[in-house]
């Protein structure tokens, strides 16, 4: 049982780490509600677990740790098969998130700064990949364009996306 | 990354590989480990553009549901019946709260009071005291209780609400604030405009009579479910630093500046008309923004330096005395996040003449407007504790517990009116990490 405390503690550190992991859910899983049970999932494991965790150490590598192995133990079928099943890639992609995604934190105030500036078009092409979740196949559908031509403008709008978020970010130095 | 490569990738992300793709790019992240790196790095791109995405569109939903509500004219028999309906209502409702009701209420404990006077229920208030509620008017002072499930509402009179079950709180009129623990998600709060659910965070909320709801977030993320009055059903959700201003007429606003309850960090509560007017960026209009907490005499230490950060608080040097001039200053809790945006101009509206105190990490680069504007005081506070990452920081102290990071503080003699902050630093210089200043301010006539 844990204490006030401990309660308090797990909050701040669940709260300020979730955003992350649910990222990190989403990009290995691709059905959005089975990444969401998975991040469910996880924050409840967390806090069965939160007795064991070593105030001393990171709080998002734990997190990102568990949020793993309930990716593992879900339905494998939601998951990206190759990647998710081979346990050194996993390993690696989960090692490789922990070091980046606070690098690169910095950033999402920017992008959407930049996103909104995107043409009505782009903004469109966008809305229809991450908030409808089609695919470049199912939007070519529906805009009478070829998949490849969506796999090409979302490619540059990625692009277009960088060299406008690296123009409103500062020159780089070491953070 | 040669062509193929950006194919594989481009692929992963649209999530459209075929088997034999997927194999070809697990080969590829096996070759070397700068592939996996770049790997991540475009995964986490590809969820802070979707995030992003998700959030636009939410918000350019509900502007266009907003206009879509507009007050149509209504024919004068209509009106006259909403009159005659709204009086009846209100006849029932009075009688409602005058009545004890049947229902037993929720058990709630109550945690601190302050002035508190409770009409519509037959309790007598003591703190540590657990105490049913139903229907309730709070008429004067401010009044803090634990729900169940681990939910800890703090109310501000004049509050009139009803407890519908240990989860649901309808909010009829007045100023609240909530910290969600583990086990509350789902308390929500029930307001004309909306209902108001939380997902395990802690969050601002102020319903006035004609129906507007305002609703900010602290941390975590909490989402707003709109009224069955409104033309779409769709859930806005917002997250930590934003704030929404809901109602048919006035349209989704940004809600600047929340002023906190100087209670909660055990300061006498202070008089409704503070030095800080008004505190608002330039990152633009009339879309989700950040708010600024204005914390009234709330600069001691133990206060929370940042907006978006759960932990660094100010305090002391090591053996030192915390300013007695800053002790009691208005706190303005900045975004630490902000720090990197090159053009940021944060206004503050005084009301009277004052002293800004701008808290600089140092040592670290001074941007120009400040040494024009301000001068150095001598003294510094610290900030912390931060991530254990923080400890390399040229600023930094590593304790036991963890780095902090010490702070020069400057001043500057404000007059009433607008006074203009700049961007914390032109450049990010190579061996210090970018920091958000912090901000405080106290009023020349105060003692």
């Amino acid at each position: 049982m844990l204490t006030n405390e401990q309660q308090v503690q797990f909050t701040r550190l669940w709260t300020e780490a979730q955003p992350v992991v649910s990222q990190y859910v989403e990009s290995l899983v691709s059905d959005v509600w089975a990444a969401r049970d998975i991040v469910q999932n996880t924050s409840v494991a967390l806090l069965l677990k939160f007795e064991q965790y070593d105030p001393a150490r990171p709080f998002l590598p734990w997190a990102l740790g568990i949020a793993k192995f309930e990716i593992l133990s879900s339905r494998r079928d939601h998951a990206r098969s190759r990647i998710i099943c081979d346990a050194d890639l996993l390993d690696q992609y989960t090692a490789a998130w922990v070091e980046i995604s606070p690098q690169v934190a910095d950033e999402a105030l920017a992008l959407r700064h930049c996103v909104g500036k995107l043409q009505s078009k782009q903004k469109e092409l966008l809305r229809l990949r991450y908030v409808e979740n089609l695919n470049s196949d199912d939007i070519a559908a529906q805009m009478g364009r070829t998949a490849t031509n969506i796999r090409t403008t979302l490619h540059r709008i990625r692009q277009l996306l960088r060299r406008c978020i690296e123009g409103q970010l500062p020159e780089r130095g070491v953070v | 990354m040669t062509e193929m490569d950006n194919q594989l990738l481009d692929g992963w992300l649209d999530v459209n590989l075929s088997d034999h793709q997927t194999q070809q790019l697990a080969e590829w992240l096996k070759q070397d480990p700068a592939n996996m790196e770049a790997f991540v790095e475009a995964n986490i791109r590809e969820q802070q553009l979707k995030d992003a995405v998700r959030l636009l569109s939410q918000t350019e939903q509900a502007s266009h549901r907003v206009e879509l509500e507009q007050p149509k004219r209504q024919a004068p028999y209509l009106i006259s019946g909403a009159i005659a309906l709204a009086l009846a209502l209100s006849v029932l409702i009075v009688v409602w709260l005058a009545v004890p009701a049947g229902t037993p209420g929720v058990l709630v404990n109550v945690i601190a009071m302050s002035d508190a006077q409770l009409t519509g229920s037959r309790v007598s208030l003591s703190v540590g005291e657990d105490i049913s509620l139903d229907a309730f008017r709070l008429e004067s002072g401010s009044l803090e209780l634990m729900l169940p499930r681990s939910v800890r509402v703090e109310l501000i009179a004049p509050v009139e609400a009803i407890f519908e079950s240990e989860t649901r709180l309808r909010l009829i009129e007045g100023r609240m604030s909530a910290d969600v623990g583990s086990g509350g998600e789902g308390f929500t709060v029930v307001t004309a405009a909306g209902n108001v659910v939380d997902l395990g965070t802690s969050f601002g909320l102020e319903v006035e009579r004609d129906g507007e709801s305002r609703v900010a977030v602290f941390s975590g993320t909490v989402e707003f479910h709109p009224s069955d009055s409104m033309s779409s059903q769709d859930v806005i959700t917002l997250t930590e630093g934003e704030a929404l201003r809901f109602s048919a007429r006035a349209g989704l606003r940004r809600w600047q500046q929340v002023a906190l309850a100087a209670d909660r960090l055990g300061l006498p509560r202070v008089a409704n008309t503070g030095v800080v007017r008004e505190v608002h960026d330039n990152l633009g209009e009339g879309d989700l923004r950040p708010f600024y907490a204005v914390i009234r005499e709330g600069m001691k230490p133990g206060a929370l330096a940042f907006n978006d950060k759960p932990n660094p608080v100010w305090g002391p040097l090591p053996g030192e005395d915390f300013p007695e001039w800053l002790t009691g200053a208005d706190l303005i809790r900045t975004y630490y996040h902000f720090r990197f945006i090159k053009d940021y101009e944060l206004t503050i509206d005084l009301n009277e003449p004052a002293d800004v105190y701008l808290l600089v990490v140092s040592p670290g680069q001074i941007p120009p407007w400040v040494t024009e504007r301000f001068e150095p005081t001598g003294q510094s506070i610290r900030a912390g504790t931060w991530h254990p990452t923080m400890g390399t920081h040229l600023a930094a102290t590593v304790e036991e517990d963890g780095p902090y990071l010490n702070f020069e503080i400057w001043k500057s003699e404000a007059k009433a009116g607008k006074f203009v902050l700049g961007a914390p630093l032109q450049k990010r210089v190579a061996g210090t990490h970018s920091m958000m200043y912090g901000l405080a301010v106290k009023a020349k006539s105060s003692p």
